[in-house]
């Protein structure tokens, strides 16, 4: 039963119950991308804060699917909550023509709810992640405010390259509304799982919203949150690769 | 529509990349919970086949009908790579569950 739903462009938002995020509010985005770092990182995360879902979004432009958790049925995108957290969350690759919209209907709605900044989470991948003992974790900021908050997380700042994905389209329309917003995005493999990434990920975010986020227990089950994970990311390796996610690995001819 | 990386029978399909080196080929392999000692990589022409034993049995329990009451002991894959190799690997590397194995192009 829904207590509330609401059509922004093409996606309807729903809410399960009333809530709203206290101050100062963060919406952490997690989308299929490099490694599934932002979606293992997240499903971590709402474990161990004991996050609510408390909504959900959909759209005649993703694929049928319906997701069926402890009985329930949910929509492809997940909304969870907790204190001044909104945590946005789906294991369904968004195909390439729904992310326009979905990247402006989704800041409109985080914005509405009560969230001050955007956190983007993922993976960046390097093609020689199985040689990396040390992750480097980069973060990507559209505002001062967003630039001050990554300083002393652990993160160096991301200053020149090519990004693919549903996070960039993100960040060029976070520009664009003028929401606080940082991308943090950790080394990792693109074609394999990679929760040792999505640790290090949940660490610096962690660090960046003032929120300690054990990350003991996705370390001791990251080879079995691998061998769950290896029909989600044959899937979404299909959809990054219709948007030519190798264009990240080219270094740009002007900077 | 692609089959499922498991199979009812209790083995799993594990991921894989190919890497085009030149005169060589680099295969990665995700074997995650696999007991290093039981990895067999063997290429023929333009077949590798890949199995390796689980550490111990796997069950995706909270996993409703399909695959969650299988119980999973190993991986099995079969590759078919671009072109034809060497059959004795150039080089073999396992670092935490994933696989590097290098093969040399036939006539490269």
């Amino acid at each position: 039963m829904f207590f509330r739903e609401e059509y922004i462009g093409e996606f309807r938002f729903v809410e399960y119950s009333p809530y709203r995020l206290t101050h100062p509010g963060y919406a952490i985005v997690a989308l299929p991308d490099a490694g599934l770092v932002g979606v293992i990182g997240a499903s971590h995360m709402i474990k161990v804060l004991d996050m609510e879902e408390v909504g959900g979004a959909d759209s005649p432009l993703l694929p049928p699917v319906t997701i069926v958790s402890k009985g329930e049925i949910r929509l492809p995108i997940r909304i969870f909550a907790k204190n001044n957290i909104l945590l946005i969350y789906s294991e369904i690759a968004l195909p390439p023509q729904a992310m326009y919209g979905f990247s402006r209907a989704l800041i409109d709605y985080v914005e509405r709810k009560g969230s001050e900044h955007l956190i983007l989470m993922t993976g960046l991948a390097v093609p020689h992640r199985f040689e990396i003992e040390s992750l480097r974790t980069y973060y990507i900021p559209t505002t001062k405010d967003a630039d001050e908050a990554a300083k002393g997380s652990g993160a160096q700042r991301f200053e020149n390259g090519f990004l693919v994905g549903p996070y960039a389209l993100l960040l060029k329309e976070a520009v664009r509304a003028r929401i606080s917003t940082l991308m943090v995005a950790t080394e990792s493999f693109l074609e394999f799982p990679d929760p040792e990434a999505s640790a290090r990920n949940l660490q610096v975010i962690g660090k960046v919203i003032g929120v300690e986020i054990d990350v003991k227990e996705l370390l001791e089950k990251a080879e079995v949150i691998r061998l769950r994970a290896r029909d989600a990311m044959k899937s979404v390796m299909k959809n990054l690769e219709q948007m030519r996610k190798e264009y990240e690995y080219a270094p740009p001819l002007h900077i | 529509m692609s089959a499922p990386s498991w199979s009812h029978k209790g083995w799993l399909r594990p991921l894989y990349s190919i890497r085009d080196l030149g005169d060589r080929l680099e295969i990665l392999i995700d074997l995650p919970s696999a007991d290093e000692a039981s990895i067999e990589v063997r290429a023929s022409g333009r077949r590798v086949s890949i199995s390796a034993k689980l550490r111990k049995e796997t069950v995706f329990s909270d996993w409703s009908g399909r695959g969650g009451e299988v119980v999973f002991t190993e991986f099995r894959e079969e590759i078919t790579l671009p072109t034809e190799v060497v059959e004795e690997p150039v080089a073999v590397d396992v670092r935490r569950g994933v696989v590097r194995v290098i093969f040399k192009k036939a006539g490269a």
